[in-house]
């Protein structure tokens, strides 16, 4: 099925860049953290801006910008006790209705997303703080993160439904793997 | 009855391996639709997205996460077990000693004793069977030292756990220290005397000349600096527990680079899977919102409450099942996942009984940890025995001391909650 390698392959790049921008969240959220103790404690001056920068927007970039590429990973934990069991022909049939019941509850998140980023674009929206940060760039992070989600998940199904593997959850020897930085020699987005 | 059919949905929806988070999302979406329909369900997914992941107290996660994989990309914690070896490695079963000291700060770095378990059987199992150490008991150690090391701070569980049950996040990591330190020394005692009763499995220690032991230090020793650092901060009040991870981090990026052993990439490579490891926290806690949202909803938790306190029996006793369950759990659910389902459903039976949350926090956290070495399920052990190629049972008939001493240790703790209290009782607010 060329299409659906075709649809892997391009959810794939966007979620490239999705995650260096979750990577640079968490870098700034470290720095702006740091630069806040430090101007508090040996000048006296907080920056009074960094909690709601770090708050409002890092912590939720970070974190929705993050959740699609670290579902292709296999990253969200999950019990596997009983999938290791089934047989992969079974198993592939209960991950396709896994993932058939997700999507909906993302198209939800997707859909409220949207609505709150446009009302705050419609109204001016800002931050009660020092600094008004504009509220919509907030909140579009979850269509964004969501919405990322959402066409993984259908890639994901389609290769399930077209006989692949699909994307498998963390295992007791991915940990393993990934632990050890001997044996953790794949390059990046090369797992499959 | 709705609840009851949400929980088993939830529980089938875990059986058929969808992530933890994305099951308690689907669980909690539908239970809502039923109840209120759709409306209930999009107003509750509008309210609960952004505001489950925007708190300042959840940024400590990512914080600790990220300082964790800047040290161990920069692969200072490949060195602890070379470092405790030569120091600790002429008491009696000093190499084993070593693992366990090794084992604590390994997992007190990276949070997870799975992991810790995984690396130690590549370094560690290897030296101790070329001294002569007994297979069964050498696999062992390794499966268990990665356990006692979740109480020693940063504890990504224990903040977990502070951050669901709403009490103080640096009070929750200041309680794990006694408990971890008194475990640590419960193992090596235990070591020390089956060296000196049973030498066939445990051999005696080799001695190392002062010249290696400083130049072991010139790598560990800033790192020990490091935690010790974070811990203290934490406890003198200097700062918030927010503040002293995003230090901590930037700490230990600082300290890599120094050290010439951290390059721009590695720098990026940790960010990115920090960015991960942190997401999937942020995500299991969203879907926990939505959970917990119906589960309030319908009344669930006051039901059990109600039902727990009505019960004819001591509080000990129910408390004892309640470990008991978290024992069974820690046999094959990860940490994060045990502290996201139960605790909002626990802890308020638990404070209704008149336990303290803190010492709950810690025994849960513990409790679920020794559930990974407990016969016939704990997962380490089938790490252990993974990567090794030996059979399960193996290690498990050695881990049988350890685990008489961890459970030990957790009944004492239960007995006596002033060891766990005392010294966050100490702290200035």
């Amino acid at each position: 099925m060329k299409w659906i390698s075709l649809a892997d392959r391009e959810v794939a790049r966007l979620e490239r860049i999705a995650i260096i921008g979750a990577s640079l969240c968490m870098l700034f959220m470290m720095l702006v953290v740091a630069l806040d103790v430090v101007m508090r404690y040996l000048f006296r001056a907080p920056l009074g801006w960094g909690y709601d920068l770090v708050a409002n927007f890092l912590m939720v970039g970070a974190t929705f910008l993050a959740v699609s590429e670290t579902f292709r990973r296999g990253g969200h934990v999950a019990v596997n006790l009983f999938q290791n069991m089934m047989r992969p022909n079974v198993r592939r049939w209960v991950d396709a209705a896994s993932a058939l019941m997700v999507i909906p509850v993302l198209l939800a998140m997707v859909v409220t997303g949207w609505q709150s980023t446009a009302r705050a674009v419609a109204r001016d929206e800002t931050i009660p703080g020092i600094v008004p940060w504009p509220m919509w760039a907030s909140y579009i992070l979850v269509p964004i993160g969501a919405g990322l989600l959402m066409l993984r998940m259908g890639a994901h199904l389609a290769d399930l439904l077209s006989g692949g593997k699909g994307h498998v959850p963390e295992t007791v020897d991915h940990q393993i793997e990934t632990t050890d930085p001997a044996v953790d020699t794949r390059p990046e987005g090369d797992e499959r | 009855m709705i609840a009851v059919l949400g929980s088993l949905l939830l529980v089938l929806l875990l059986a058929m391996g969808m992530p933890v988070a994305f099951a308690m999302a689907v669980s909690g979406v539908a239970g809502l639709f039923a109840v209120g329909g759709l409306d209930l369900v999009m107003g509750m997914v509008k309210s609960s997205t952004i505001s489950s992941v925007n708190s300042y107290e959840l940024i400590t996660i990512p914080m600790f996460i990220l300082m964790a994989e800047f040290i161990i990309i920069s692969r200072i914690a490949d060195e602890l077990f070379d470092a405790t070896a030569v120091w600790v490695g002429r008491l009696p079963g000093g190499l084993g000693v070593a693992v366990v000291l090794a084992g604590a700060l390994f997992g007190a770095i990276s949070g997870s004793s799975t992991a810790s378990a995984a690396t130690l059987s590549s370094t560690a199992l290897p030296a101790m069977m070329r001294q002569g150490y007994s297979l069964r008991t050498a696999g062992a150690l390794v499966a268990i030292t990665g356990t006692l090391a979740i109480l020693i701070p940063p504890s990504i569980a224990l903040v977990l756990y502070a951050i669901i049950a709403d009490v103080s996040v640096g009070k929750l990591l200041i309680a794990g220290v006694v408990p971890g330190l008194l475990s640590v020394m419960a193992l090596i005692t235990l070591i020390i005397g089956m060296s000196l009763f049973r030498p066939k499995a445990v051999p005696p220690g080799i001695r190392h000349p002062w010249s290696k032991k400083l130049s072991v230090l010139r790598i560990t020793l800033p790192m020990l600096i490091l935690f010790g650092a974070v811990t203290g901060v934490l406890y003198a009040g200097i700062t918030t527990p927010t503040e002293a991870s995003a230090m901590g981090a930037l700490a230990a990026l600082v300290l890599g680079a120094v050290q010439g052993r951290l390059t721009l990439r590695d720098a990026g490579r940790a960010l990115v899977s920090a960015a991960r490891v942190s997401c999937m926290i942020a995500i299991i806690i969203l879907g926990a919102h939505i959970f917990g949202y119906f589960f309030t909803l319908t009344q669930t938790a006051t039901a059990i409450v109600s039902w727990v306190s009505g019960l004819e029996v001591s509080v000990y006793w129910v408390m004892l099942v309640i470990l008991v369950i978290y024992l069974i759990l820690g046999c094959f659910l990860d940490q994060v996942a045990i502290l996201i389902l139960t605790v909002p459903i626990m802890l308020p039976v638990v404070v209704e009984l008149g336990f303290d949350p803190v010492w709950f926090g810690v025994m849960v956290v513990m409790v679920a940890e020794v559930g990974m070495i407990t016969p016939p399920m704990g997962l380490n052990v089938f790490v252990v025995a993974r990567y090794t190629g030996q059979p399960v049972h193996e290690i498990f008939a050695g881990i049988l001391p350890f685990f008489a001493c961890m459970l030990g240790m957790v009944i004492i703790l239960g007995l006596m909650p002033e060891i766990i209290l005392w010294l966050p009782g100490q702290m200035s607010n």
